[in-house]
């Protein structure tokens, strides 16, 4: 097909206007956290005049986000690794192995990656505080890593399942056990959808806010997502400020995205195709 | 005597064997147990004790009262359940029309792009990366009605600006934008993988036949995407009834019950009105309603709609 010049252009043109569409309230956050604050209340969608600093430094302050990274990373880091472990172990034997009941398994996957959070708020709230695992971080990562193994066994295993079977059964003639098979096999091969994986769990564990919200009440225990909603409810007329602590919220896992575009893009969308 | 020793024999041999048969069997059994027993935990078995707690009466602190299905009946009769029902059939209109045909033509433009492909597929992605916590509170500003865009409406010169999250006629259709503006790209991206599987030498035919751009589109380049617009469907439906994050931000279901949903409704009552066993039976009624939504497509996938 042949492109004419003036489709390419008003193709572009139209596209663009998408463009601003998607990324135009993410602009205003990031001009708004960057404008000084007389400003903001003059002209709140101009370009800043000049380009301050001053509300990223308070809100980061304030808002206590030192803290908040340190814990946000904490519980990312342990979910991921959990998510990684026992969702890797899940999906072996899912992939690699013939065994009764493994299609109940696997629905009863399906099963727990469709039910909506509300279906088992209540009663995991109850759970949580006869085990004392409320108000506090590891209850919060068990909490996560409960939600997102059914989807992140699905993805693994799909990867698996394109590792032929003959190289693991060339590892157990030369004497490697199940286990071994596993670690010095299967993980090296897999690098990729581990990779994909991890940063899936990062991400969801970063921006989540229903159960950070819902379990943790210490101010100290906050993770990033509800340091921000607690930010904002003390400083919702300093709308600088908010912004600011919005672009602080956001820009780890934009850079992160920026860097590693197609793995989030590939494993958000090819996950739940196949899930 | 020698009879004997070689039974003896036998036996050990095969004891031996069923042993090796019994550790190969549990071993997928031993690798599925760390995560089995997380989810079970977390998901499955609070599921279960949802559909327990549904059918008592419990606030929480006292133990449950067991009361049948007097909770269901109340729901019968609870026009705040009702109102939410509503609005979340209203929410699986929109987001199964609109967002849908918006990402599929978009992506069917993007497909077209020669330079700067990625470019488009990033950024129109990037909201699904932002926390909804963030964007949501951007666009609960943006809809501000003394600093947001109506100030810039105004100056334009437009008189009546809209009261997006004020006005009960509107409120739900300014948050069902916020999400769809998350969950376009989301679709876009799906529906362009699918755009690039498709087979070039119909088009290539199409196009010598003579059939312009509106038939390529609708006679060739759709029913190759049929399948992928049925699980975009699918999905969408289930989510749609599980959609929360946007309206708890940004409205918490007002102005008065205007853009309430299930699921605010729900938390509501669970952890504001310390009805936990009634908030029960509100979730249950919410997901028979996604599973009511899965059969339907499971039948429909049974009759050869290729999915």
């Amino acid at each position: 097909m042949k492109n004419k010049p003036f489709e390419v252009v008003s193709r572009h043109f139209f596209l663009f206007c998408v463009f601003l569409f998607a990324v135009g309230p993410l602009m205003l956050l990031l001009m708004n956290a960057f404008k000084p604050k007389e400003e903001f209340l003059t002209s709140p969608f101009g370009l800043p005049s000049k380009i301050t600093f001053e509300n990223m430094m308070a809100a980061w302050t304030e808002g206590q986000y030192g803290q908040a990274f340190i814990n946000s990373l904490l519980v990312g880091v342990a979910t991921i690794i959990i998510v990684c472990i026992s969702g890797g172990f899940a999906a072996y034997a899912l992939s690699k192995y013939e065994f009764k009941g493994q299609s109940a398994i696997m629905a009863f996957l399906l099963l727990t990656m469709s039910v909506p959070m509300g279906l088992f708020l209540v009663p995991l709230f109850y759970v949580w505080q006869n085990l004392h695992l409320m108000d506090s971080l590891f209850g919060l990562i068990i909490i996560y890593s409960g939600i997102f193994l059914p989807f992140n066994i699905f993805l693994l295993r799909s990867f698996f399942i394109g590792i032929p079977k003959e190289l693991l059964e060339s590892a157990r003639v030369d004497g490697c056990n199940e286990f071994q098979v596993f670690m010095k096999l299967m993980v090296p091969l897999s690098k990729p959808v581990f990779l994909t994986v991890a940063l899936l769990v990062g991400l969801w564990t970063w921006n989540e806010f229903f159960f950070a919200n819902a379990f943790i009440q210490s101010d100290e225990l906050r993770t990033v997502s509800t340091k921000y909603l607690a930010f904002v409810g003390s400083f919702s007329s300093d709308w600088s400020k908010v912004s600011a602590a919005g672009l602080i919220s956001t820009l780890p896992m934009v850079i992160l995205y920026l860097f590693l575009q197609r793995q989030f893009i590939e494993g958000l969308t090819e996950g739940s195709i196949k899930g | 005597m020698s009879a004997d020793l070689a039974v003896m024999k036998e036996t050990l041999h095969i004891q031996k064997k069923n042993r090796k048969n019994w550790k190969k069997a549990i071993v997928p059994w031993l690798f599925l147990t760390p995560a089995m027993l997380l989810i079970i935990l977390v998901v499955a078995g609070p599921t279960i004790g949802t559909l327990v707690l549904s059918l008592t009466d419990w606030d929480g602190i006292q133990p449950p009262q067991f009361i049948g299905l007097e909770n269901y009946q109340s729901l019968l009769s609870d026009p705040n359940f009702f109102a939410a029902l509503g609005n979340n059939f209203k929410w699986m209109a929109l987001f199964c029309t609109v967002p849908i045909i918006f990402a599929l033509i978009i992506a069917y433009m993007v497909s077209k792009v020669k330079r700067g492909q990625m470019f488009y597929r990033s950024t129109f992605f990037l909201p699904q990366i932002v926390s909804t916590v963030v964007s949501a509170k951007v666009w609960a500003w943006i809809y501000n009605p003394f600093f947001g865009i109506n100030t810039l409406l105004t100056k334009w010169g437009f008189h009546n600006v809209p009261m997006w999250l004020g006005d009960p006629a509107i409120a739900l259709l300014s948050v069902a934008l916020v999400d769809g503006w998350r969950y376009w790209g989301f679709l876009m991206v799906l529906i362009l993988t699918a755009l690039h599987q498709t087979d070039k030498s119909l088009e290539e035919a199409a196009i010598v036949e003579g059939a312009n751009k509106v038939q390529i589109f609708w006679y060739v380049i759709l029913p190759q995407l049929r399948p992928t617009l049925m699980l975009i469907l699918m999905l969408t439906m289930i989510w749609s009834f599980a959609a929360f994050d946007y309206v708890f931000v940004m409205t918490n279901g007002g102005p008065g019950n205007a853009t309430e949903l299930i699921s605010t409704y729900m938390y509501k009552e669970a952890l504001q009105n310390q009805a936990p066993g009634y908030a029960s039976s509100i979730a249950l009624a919410m997901a028979v309603l996604s599973g009511i939504i899965i059969a339907i497509f499971g039948v429909l996938k049974k009759k050869g709609w290729d999915m």
